[in-house]
Formats: structure tokens, C-alpha cells, sequence
């Protein structure tokens, strides 16, 4: 089989966030085609999903993790072994929001980089009469995050539900690309020794704000 | 356990089941690939009651002798509770996504000590999930059946591509109607047939096995896929053959190339190789005077198909890299990995005489040969079905096979499921 994987490259997404916020439903939605009517708190589950970014087959690992109840030394383990990170808090829950600060702030410990591949999602964009917050208040949580980029989804009208992994997927291949020079089957192994002396050489990303 | 360390990172080649249950609940790593092989093959190395009892052996585990109180309260943080969790969300997953048991009583009073497991011991404890797991467990007590405990609904059918309609409804003739909307309702009547297959009927050459007693088969979800598979040849050859005149036969081939041609475009393998052979069966090849008439722009797309469609000994390298660049939605030409599956298993025996030790190399290679097939499953596709149009097709494929015999296929796959395949005339095992 190693022949039909070795053009394929595998990536690790873990989607974080507070309990009820939809982590699920927009994992559901990505990886099946489907919402999830009924709500059953997630322990840990795993998907995969072979995707297409700019001609580039790309297989992804996806970890939908549990929400509040989690405990430290898991959220660790998850921070470990993922490239990127869907921090995902509902637009109606001012608190979902505030909890993101603490686990964007524990990634980049773990990972000794202020660069990490995160994408920020607010998610529920279909409640827009429940939300309570604005845009304006998660633009600017995304620019003291480095212009970490901002969707808006609805993983129950399945809107910006591929944009959020797609650029996730796109910024984790760009760090690969910049971090590991012409590594080709090695790459797992490699990035873990090496230490990033380059790191201010990479570009800043452009402000990508992206709403619905 | 031991590694092949050929392959990076190194796989487990052999282990005992004690191994196997550790590794599938570790502290400091979560290997989601050998957990999706462990639950979707241990039945072939192991019992439910055999598995839940390591699973709870697994959660009572005791920490070393003579841990000071500091590093017992690291110890307990740090490994208990990770494997814990794991122990609890493998149970959960075990029952909601990979349960293959049968309904009897050992079932039944398994379940129940799950249930009891999860409210006496789990929830006691507090490790989270007992509720989910324990509400899980009442669903499958209460119905005990294969229904799955969330409940999922489709999308809106805003995305789809408006269908080409035929002339005239009410009688439809085949070559009226658009190849593009032919080839998008039967990969709908196959997505369907496809989506229905569950994991059980996958094992252990489930599909090669006659009914049991009571009359159900253990496979009838594959049966169902492969009969519709050979209607459809037999249909092809039956219409082609019916025509009057070569001139009128021809048409007929064009029309069917035309519509091999879309169903490629939407990865629908499986009838791309369902025409295919029919094309190439002894009866159509002949037709010479027909042939004759086909313009050449058909038979290149013909003869690129059958490239893409020729099995020798399983896959083909050209229909593997088609396979692999394919984004789903996808239906793949079940009968190859079929053939595949049965070659697996019967490559080597699962459990290593009298060392105990499971040979995981093995099912990996059988899980995966599954979870190619899941994939496709899952993703539908974004199509309008068109019932008339559906219905037209079913009566046809339905009248080919009550016709008379179906077709014999040039296709491994057949003689390796079937040895009465072997002579080319009886009709393979699984038409029954």
C-alpha cells in the first residue's frame, strides 16, 4: 500500500473549543455531508478525509475532542500531535469565546511557536438572533492573535464548513513547505528535532478576514 | 509484540490480545488507524465477552508497588486517568460505530454488563462519558438492532445540477434519454445499493456464504449491489442484441460508451466496469458489421475505459491511481476489492498457532481494504434523483435478468468467489 499513500500526505486537525459549541456538527459536515440533529457529548472520535488543496492530495486526520470536561494532560496530548487547530466558540455564548484565549495560549506553549496553523471559527452564523458576539469583537480577538484568520460558519446550512478547513489545511502545507526544505517522506520525523531558527523570516500572513 | 520495521512508522506485526487491548487505550498516544483495524476485525481474534473483560482489566489498572504519594498522585494524572478515558471512549465507540454482534441472549446480558460497568463503576469513578455511554447501551438493549444512535439528515438540494429530462415522460426510450442524466441516476441507484452495505457483511467472505436457517443472508446488502451489478450487463447485451440492424446496434453502443464516459467523470467506477465488460462480452464482439459503424472517437473512449478497467489479479495500477486522485463522492468497483479482501484473509491465518500471538499485519491490510470502501460510502453524491428515470432503469434491468442466464464476465473477481465461475457457464454463487 506504501505506493498508494506515498503521494499523499497526511495532516492532523484538532478541533478545540468549549462544550456545545459545534464542534461536532462542523466536523460532521466537513468530513460527511451531514448534520447532526441530536446533541451526544463527544469523548474523542477521529476522522479522515482525503481533500484536494491547490492540486495537492492531502489526507486529514481530524480530532473532535470533548468539550469543556476535558483534562489538562489530554488537551496536551492533542496539542502535541496536531499541525493545526480549529478554535471553534458559538456566536451566541460570549463565554465560548473567552475560552478560546486560554487554549490558544496553552497550543503555543506546547509548541514553542507563535506561528501555529489556527484558524478561529464562530460558529451558529444561522442564530444571527441570538448572537451576542459581534464581529467586530472576534475581528479584533483574531488581530491580537497575529491576524489568525476569522470564518463565520453554520454547520447546519453547511456555510464556510470546507472554507475553515481548506485554509487550515493550506497554512499547515505552507509551514511544511517553509520548515522542512525538500524532506520527502520524513517529515514527521524531522520536524520534531528541528528548532526554528528561521521563524521571524516568515511572512506575515495578510489580514484574511473571511465572513459569510 | 513485534514491529515490521520496514515500513516508517514501524507496524505491529504480532501481538498478544493483552498487547493489543494496551495499546488500543494508551496514556500518551492516540493511534487512530490501529483502533478503526482493532474494532472493525476483532471478531476474527477474539469474543465481545472476551474484549469488554480486558477492556475492564484495563481500567482497574493498579499502579507499580511502592510509588511514593507524589509520584502515585502524577502517576494517577498523568497515565490512570488518560487510560481510563480511552477504556471508556473505546467502549463507546465500540458500541455505537463497530457493533457486528448477533441478537441472541449472550448479547442481551453482555450489553447489560456494559451498562452496569458504566453506572456502577465509571460513573462512580467520574470519568466522563459514563452518561453518554450508558444512554447508548439503553438504545441498543431497548431495539437491539444496527441502528445508529445519532441521527444524522442530509443537506438541502440547493447545490444540485438541474436534471436533463427526456422528451417525453411517459414513454422513454433509451436513446432519448441524455447520457449525462442517464449516467447521474444509475450512480444514485448505486450510491444507494453502496451505502446500504454494512461492515459485517465485509468479513470473513461474508458474501460468499449461502443463507442460514432462518433465511437471512449474511451478506444480502452485497448480493444486492453485485446482482444489480450483472443485471446491468445482461440489460446492455440484451438491448444491444435486440436491435434490428447493425446500424441501430451501433447507436446502442455509442449510447452506452457515451454514458461509461460520464460515469467516469463521476467516479462511478462500478458501472464504468459494468459496460465495460459488457462491451467486451463474446456476443457483442462478434458483431463485426457493427463495429464497423462505430466512429473511431467511441472507440477510443472504449478502448481508454477498458485500460483504465483491466483487472489481472486484482487492482490495476491504472484504476488504483484513478482511485486514489478521486475525490468522493466515488463508487468503486466492488467486485475487485472484494476479490481483494478474500485474497487477504485467506493469505494467512489470523491467530499464530499455539503462541496466541494475532497476526495484525494481516487485518491491517483487511481493514483498510474497509475503510476504502467506507470512505466511499460516506460522502453522497449531490445529484436530483429522478424516480421516472430510475424506475425505467430498474424495470429494464429487471426484465434482463428474468430474460434468461445472465452473462458470464471476464472478471477474477467472479472466479475467485465462485469456483462454478471457473467453467464460464453456471451462474456464480452470488446471483442466488
Amino acid at each position: 500500500m506504501s505506493a498508494r499513500t506515498s503521494q499523499r500526505r497526511d495532516y492532523h486537525i484538532v478541533v478545540l473549543g468549549a462544550g456545545g459549541v459545534g464542534k461536532s456538527c462542523l466536523t460532521a459536515q466537513f468530513v460527511q455531508n451531514v448534520w447532526i440533529e441530536s446533541y451526544d457529548p463527544t469523548i474523542e472520535d477521529s476522522y479522515r478525509k482525503q481533500i484536494e488543496v491547490d492540486g495537492r492530495q492531502c489526507m486529514l486526520e481530524i480530532l473532535d475532542t470533548a468539550g469543556t470536561e476535558q483534562f489538562t494532560a489530554m488537551r496536551e496530548l492533542y496539542m502535541k500531535t496536531g499541525q493545526g487547530f480549529l478554535l471553534v466558540f458559538s456566536i451566541t455564548s460570549q463565554s465560548s469565546l473567552a475560552e478560546l484565549q486560554e487554549l490558544r495560549e496553552q497550543i503555543i506553549r506546547i509548541k514553542d511557536d507563535e506561528n501555529v496553523p489556527i484558524v478561529i471559527v464562530g460558529n451558529k452564523s444561522d442564530l444571527e438572533e441570538d448572537r451576542v458576539v459581534t464581529r467586530q469583537r472576534a475581528f479584533t480577538v483574531s488581530q491580537s492573535w497575529g491576524n489568525a484568520p476569522y470564518y463565520e460558519t453554520s454547520a447546519r446550512r453547511r456555510a464556510n464548513v470546507d472554507e475553515v478547513f481548506i485554509d487550515l489545511c493550506r497554512q499547515i502545507i505552507r509551514k511544511d513547505n517553509t520548515t522542512t526544505p525538500s524532506l520527502e517522506e520524513d517529515v514527521v520525523y524531522h520536524r520534531r528535532e528541528r528548532r526554528r531558527p528561521h521563524r521571524s523570516r516568515r511572512k506575515k500572513k495578510d489580514g484574511v478576514c473571511t465572513i459569510l | 509484540m513485534s514491529y515490521d520495521f520496514n515500513i516508517q512508522p514501524p507496524a505491529i506485526k504480532t501481538a498478544t490480545l493483552v498487547a493489543l487491548v494496551a495499546r488500543l487505550t494508551r496514556h500518551d498516544m492516540l493511534d487512530s488507524m490501529f483502533n478503526n483495524t482493532f474494532l472493525l476485525t476483532y471478531k476474527s481474534f477474539t469474543t465481545a465477552r472476551e474484549l469488554f473483560v480486558f477492556l475492564v482489566r484495563r481500567f482497574q489498572i493498579q499502579p507499580p508497588d511502592g510509588m511514593a504519594q507524589d509520584e502515585f498522585e502524577k502517576w494517577r494524572d498523568r497515565k490512570q486517568k488518560l487510560i481510563r478515558f480511552r477504556v471508556v471512549n473505546i467502549l463507546k465507540s465500540w458500541v455505537d460505530n463497530f457493533w457486528m454482534e448477533d441478537q441472541s441472549h449472550e448479547t442481551m446480558s453482555l450489553l447489560r454488563d456494559i451498562y452496569y460497568f458504566a453506572r456502577d463503576t465509571v460513573k462512580v469513578i467520574g470519568v466522563s462519558g459514563a452518561n453518554s455511554l450508558m444512554i447508548l447501551l439503553e438504545q441498543r438493549i431497548r431495539r437491539n438492532d444496527e441502528t445508529k444512535v445519532k441521527r444524522l439528515i442530509l443537506n438541502s438540494s440547493q447545490s444540485w445540477p438541474a436534471p436533463i429530462l427526456p422528451r417525453s415522460m411517459k414513454i422513454i426510450t433509451f436513446l432519448d434519454v441524455n447520457i449525462t442524466e442517464y449516467a447521474r441516476q444509475l450512480t444514485l441507484m448505486e450510491f444507494n445499493l453502496l451505502s446500504k452495505i454494512n461492515t459485517k457483511e465485509l468479513l470473513s467472505n461474508n458474501w460468499n456464504k449461502a443463507a442460514v436457517k432462518d433465511g437471512l443472508e449474511p451478506a444480502r446488502n452485497i448480493k444486492a449491489f453485485l446482482l444489480h451489478d450483472s443485471q446491468l450487463s445482461d440489460w446492455i447485451i440484451g438491448l444491444t442484441l435486440y436491435q434490428t440492424t447493425a446500424k441501430k446496434k451501433g447507436a446502442v453502443i455509442k449510447h452506452f460508451v457515451g454514458i461509461a464516459n460520464k460515469c467516469r467523470q463521476l467516479n462511478n467506477y462500478s458501472a464504468v466496469a459494468s459496460i465495460v465488460f459488457a462491451l467486451g462480452a463474446p456476443k457483442i464482439v462478434v458483431l463485426n458489421e457493427t463495429w464497423k459503424l462505430v466512429s473511431n472517437d467511441t472507440i477510443r473512449i472504449l478502448q481508454e475505459l477498458r485500460g483504465l478497467m483491466s483487472f489481472y489479479k486484482g487492482y490495476s495500477q491504472q484504476y488504483q491511481d484513478a482511485l486514489h486522485l478521486a475525490n468522493p463522492p466515488c463508487i468503486p468497483c466492488l467486485r475487485v476489492h472484494l476479490t481483494e479482501l478474500a485474497r487477504t484473509e485467506a493469505a494467512a491465518p489470523v491467530i499464530i498457532d499455539k503462541s496466541a500471538q494475532i497476526n495484525f499485519a494481516q487485518l491491517q491490510k483487511t481493514a483498510e481494504i474497509i475503510r476504502d470502501i467506507q470512505q466511499y460510502q460516506n460522502i453522497s453524491y449531490s445529484l436530483q434523483p429522478v424516480p421516472e428515470l430510475q424506475e425505467y432503469i430498474l424495470v429494464n434491468l429487471q426484465a434482463a435478468s428474468d430474460a434468461g442466464e445472465p452473462e458470464p464476465k471476464n472478471l477474477e473477481a467472479e472466479l475467485l468467489s465462485s469456483p462454478a465461475g471457473k467453467s464460464g457457464r453456471e451462474t456464480p454463487s452470488y446471483f442466488g
